[in-house]
């Protein structure tokens, strides 16, 4: 942090948001046609804005502010603000956590987030993760719980619950291009769908995209298989791995309807496999 | 435990879609989905707060032609699963 802005090193307490009026800063994360401007103490926004610069947003994307303050009249966090389970209500989204409180409208394409002058970077950028989930939908896209891995060119979507195996589906894809094993953010194009690469998990290659090619629902078993769901339960598989917008009664059916916009042109299988390399064999015997 | 002159109605915050002859039942406070087929669906649908568990089956069993006995079984077991889910309530 200090090394990336002198002016902290000679001068901490401006860029600390314990102090009275810590320094503020700003940066931008963009993301396929997303872009979210955070602007807040320098102590926060500074080592996010070193460990993300590879996500730059495009020209023509519209940002949305997110305003950060620090606010030493709330309790000290209890725990990480990723804990803590967005709550999503008739188009609003709020993120609330002793420490923090935190506001997502879609409505004016603004977030809001107070936080206490002990919360970390990490809590921040989880807040920012939230807040993308709205944006990534107003605008026309998705953010998905999924690991997202580049196979002879294609972009294969291996999801499933927590414990399912994306991140031991990830490790046995290698040398495969993982655009990240938790999240990525879907957006359409005229040829399909993409898959883009998030700042938010593990990620292996230096690859930000690639054309969906087909959805797997992840499902450990002694025998490899691909077996195809059912358009009912892909779509109750996909919707329930749509962080934060799945919770709320009044954005679902536009998450429904979108989720079989896509289905009505990428295939949804059930993949059966266990701890090897070999349902990419069957993957390309079946869709490559 | 369900008993047949309970009266059912599906919880406020459901969100459902119909896709391709099954029922999408989304519970959006839960994070959780359950998947119906057109006799899930219809007992899902016939629970409106009015109708008790008997007359769901007695209204099944003459839209389906089917066996009494049979779809009394497969109501009570559908929406037991359902109340479990919380996509059903009992009303008091």
């Amino acid at each position: 942090m200090n090394a990336a802005n002198p002016r902290a090193a000679a001068n901490p307490r401006a860029a600390n948001p314990r102090a009275a009026n810590p320094r503020a800063a700003a940066f931008t994360l963009g993301i396929a046609g997303t872009a979210l401007h955070a602007h807040g103490p320098e102590a926060w926004i500074a080592p996010l804005r070193s460990a993300w610069a590879k996500w730059q947003p495009d020209p023509e994307s519209i940002a949305w502010d997110v305003h950060l303050t620090a606010d030493a009249n709330l309790p000290a966090p209890q725990g990480p603000l990723f804990e803590a389970v967005p709550r999503a209500r008739g188009g609003v989204c709020t993120l609330a956590a002793p420490g923090f409180d935190g506001e997502v409208s879609a409505a004016t394409g603004t977030a809001c987030l107070r936080a206490h002058p002990d919360a970390e970077p990490a809590d921040i950028g989880y807040f920012l993760r939230v807040v993308l989930a709205v944006q990534a939908f107003a605008c026309g896209g998705m953010l998905f719980h999924t690991a997202a891995i580049v196979h002879r060119g294609r972009g294969y979507a291996l999801f499933g619950v927590s414990g399912s195996g994306k991140t031991t589906a990830a490790h046995f894809s290698a040398p495969d291009v993982v655009l990240n094993d938790d999240l990525v953010l879907l957006w359409p194009s005229a040829t399909g769908w993409q898959m883009y690469a998030t700042p938010f998990g593990k990620r292996r290659g230096d690859v930000h995209v690639a054309s969906l090619r087909a959805l797997l629902r992840l499902i450990k078993a002694p025998d490899v298989a691909l077996v195809p769901l059912s358009p009912g339960r892909a779509l109750g598989e996909l919707v329930a791995n749509t962080p934060v917008l799945s919770a709320d009664p009044l954005w679902l059916p536009e998450v429904m309807a979108r989720w079989e916009a896509l289905l009505s042109v990428i295939p949804a299988y059930a993949l059966h496999f266990r701890r090897d390399a070999t349902y990419w064999e069957v993957i390309d015997a079946e869709l490559g | 435990m369900l008993n047949w002159d309970d009266v059912l109605i599906a919880a406020p915050t459901l969100v459902t879609r119909e896709s391709e002859g099954e029922l999408v039942v989304v519970l959006p406070e839960q994070g959780k989905f359950v998947v119906l087929n057109a006799t899930g669906a219809r007992v899902l649908h016939l629970s409106d707060g009015t109708r008790t568990l008997r007359e769901i089956a007695d209204t099944l069993a003459v839209e389906f032609d089917a066996d009494q006995a049979q779809v009394e079984a497969d109501v009570l077991r559908f929406a037991q699963a359902l109340v479990e889910r919380g996509a059903l309530l009992v009303c008091k």
